[in-house]
């Protein structure tokens, strides 16, 4: 059925618009050759072909009309599919975008705060920068706390045992697929 | 015979149509992840050698800090992007599907 169905699509739309008219009209004439006495035997099968015609004409019709909802509904879908597609290339360039941006800020605050860590061990370039918007009494505070810090790094290097436990934090304890546990 | 008829012609107009049908349209590919989001957190900083000063402590901290930060910005990017890539799949599609 679905074969036979699929092989009458390949006629075109108006050979069932013909059918349809044909079959109108085959059972009009049979209509009216039931009144003439000679020629009233032929109306019975002028009307059952009017009726099987008109029936397959106006279901065709059907399928043609449905067809069509359905192709508007496919465009309708591949229009939205497109749209979609574009505005997702979209939304990924906007959120790219602001990544690098935070991932550019995130990296320039690290690197300052550890060139200032280098500077404030280094001591010489201090006081023109840091010290000269200070109040005198800031001032001495921070160079005490500089004092401390040199003499610190001086005299006390970390305990191994604390490197030891930092470094242990710092391991992933389940490492990624593939890596070696 | 004339009801018959009229049910038989209203039935057959429908041309297959009260039959549930499915739109033979491909689903959209899926959206391409943004290749900063996806790059691997590096491991964290370990300190090397036996005697270090407080600051090189201090300069691996802050560093190990530093890659949280920007390991936690991918996974919020990740975050952002299911949010969003979902909102216009299923404001798109979906509701065109349910039409």
């Amino acid at each position: 059925m679905g074969q036979l169905l699929y092989l009458l699509s390949f006629l075109p739309d108006w050979f069932w618009g013909l059918v349809l008219t044909v079959g109108i009209l085959a059972t009009l004439a049979a209509w009216v050759l039931r009144m003439i006495p000679f020629v009233k035997t032929y109306s019975l099968p002028l009307n059952v072909a009017g009726v099987l015609l008109t029936l397959s004409g106006v279901y065709y019709q059907g399928v043609i009309a449905n067809e069509e909802k359905w192709m508007q509904r496919i465009d309708e879908l591949e229009e939205a599919v497109k749209e979609a597609e574009s505005k997702a290339k979209e939304t990924n360039t906007v959120i790219q975008k602001e990544i690098v941006y935070q991932d550019r800020v995130i990296k320039e605050k690290g690197q300052k705060q550890i060139q200032y860590i280098d500077r404030i061990v280094q001591g010489d370039t201090i006081k023109e920068t840091i010290v000269k918007d200070m109040s005198p009494e800031q001032k001495a505070a921070f160079e005490k706390e500089l004092e401390a810090l040199k003499n610190n790094i001086k005299n006390c290097p970390v305990p191994k045992i604390v490197i030891d436990e930092h470094n242990k934090a710092a391991v992933n304890p389940t490492p990624a697929k593939g890596e070696k546990k | 015979m004339k009801k018959l008829m009229i049910f038989t012609l209203a039935l057959t107009l429908s041309g297959c149509g009260m039959l549930q049908r499915f739109a033979p349209v491909p689903p959209p590919p899926f959206p391409e992840p943004i290749k900063e989001l996806t790059e691997k957190c590096p491991d964290l900083k370990q300190i090397e050698g036996n005697e270090v000063a407080i600051t090189e402590l201090l300069k691996t901290i802050v560093h190990n800090y530093n890659m949280y930060y920007l390991c936690s910005l991918k996974n919020d990017g990740w975050n952002d992007w299911y949010v969003k890539q979902r909102e216009i799949y299923e404001s798109k599609l979906r509701k065109d599907a349910k039409k």
